[in-house]
């Protein structure tokens, strides 16, 4: 486990700090990467992002080893885009009552606040999120894209209508984007026959 | 008089002390509701290239708590040195802490984390209202949340 000076740590030395954490690990490294991650955004939130994704990885093995899909691309579509949603990426301001003041949030973080709304429904998982619009411009229409895997014998609609009320509650909690619509687009399916009871 | 840029950190750490100046600010943050933490400033330059002699009254002074030299250095002479940062552009920054009768703290710049139910909007004005408290009605906030 190595920390350059000026380099961000790569998803699998977070994925090793991670468990490392859980083992109880104290090498001066470790505590090196501890200090680095409590100070940024970004990993704190993919470290929040692995830490979900292990809940779900051990939720569905405690399920049903011998009847899992082995087709996981879920899993990969999740893991692909955690890195993308976790960059700060756009800078979306807030307003101000004092015109010299500058208040914004960055784009990393709504997506994390969005995907953390997303991981607390059970039938549900979002692979990728995206902010399509120009963001940096306060009235500007904006569409939320999400990609989702539902569990097998969750009821697909009210599960996204679900997903899209959780979604337009938090948006407004942490932001002040003009939504014009959430475009959740169901990918796969998750689970198994035995898993739902049938 | 001196305009004076304070740029707020964490001010945790093995390698960060605490100032006198950044310390009321800091805490003034921290009390407000739906903040959950100061984070370290973004672009942290990676390097002092040169130091050059430049009137103080031209400058935009920045007081960096984070960087523990800063304050280490906070003598009465005022020299001044150009940093550069990761994406090449240079910026002035007096590593002094400048005698308070001649300089005016003008804005304040934060990196904040909030809680999980913050309504943040509202946590980021009412963080702009702590610091007015302290420095006053015509001071520029700037508040960028990076984590909720």
């Amino acid at each position: 486990m190595e920390l350059m000076n000026n380099d961000e740590p790569t998803l699998d030395t977070l994925s090793m700090w991670l468990q490392d954490q859980q083992d109880g690990v104290q090498t001066p490294e470790h505590r090196e990467l501890t200090r680095h991650i409590n100070e940024c955004p970004s990993c704190s939130q993919r470290i929040a992002a692995l830490k979900r994704v292990d809940q779900v990885s051990a939720d569905l093995v405690s399920t049903e080893v011998a009847v899992q899909k082995k087709d996981t691309t879920w899993l990969d579509d999740l893991m692909a885009n955690l890195v993308f949603e976790t960059l700060a990426g756009r800078s979306i301001p807030l307003s101000a009552e004092y015109d010299v003041d500058n208040f914004s949030i960055t784009e990393g973080a709504i997506l994390a606040a969005i995907r953390g709304v997303a991981d607390s429904m059970e039938n549900l998982i979002i692979g990728r999120c995206r902010l399509v619009g120009d963001v940096e411009e306060p009235t500007s229409p904006i569409i939320v894209q999400v990609s989702a895997t539902v569990r097998y014998g969750a009821v697909i609609a009210e599960v996204t209508d679900r997903l899209r009320e959780l979604i337009t509650a938090e948006v407004h909690r942490v932001c002040e984007l003009n939504i014009e619509a959430i475009d959740i687009e169901v990918q796969d399916i998750f689970g198994s026959p035995l898993e739902a009871g049938e | 008089m001196t305009s004076t840029h304070l740029v707020i950190g964490p001010g945790s750490g093995e390698d960060a002390e605490d100032s006198a100046e950044l310390s009321p600010l800091r805490q003034a943050i921290l009390a407000t509701e739906g903040v959950a933490r100061i984070y370290p400033p973004a672009n942290v330059p990676s390097k002092i290239v040169r130091a050059v002699g430049v009137a103080a009254s031209s400058v935009r002074a920045v007081i960096e708590d984070f960087l523990p030299s800063a304050e280490e250095d906070a003598v009465a002479h005022r020299s001044v040195a150009v940093a550069e940062n990761d994406e090449g552009s240079s910026e002035i920054r007096d590593e002094k802490i400048l005698d308070s009768a001649s300089s005016e703290v003008t804005s304040i710049s934060v990196r904040i984390g909030t809680t999980a139910q913050a309504n943040v909007p509202q946590t980021v004005r009412a963080v702009a209202q702590a610091l007015r408290k302290i420095h006053g009605e015509h001071v520029a906030v700037t508040v960028d949340v990076v984590h909720i």
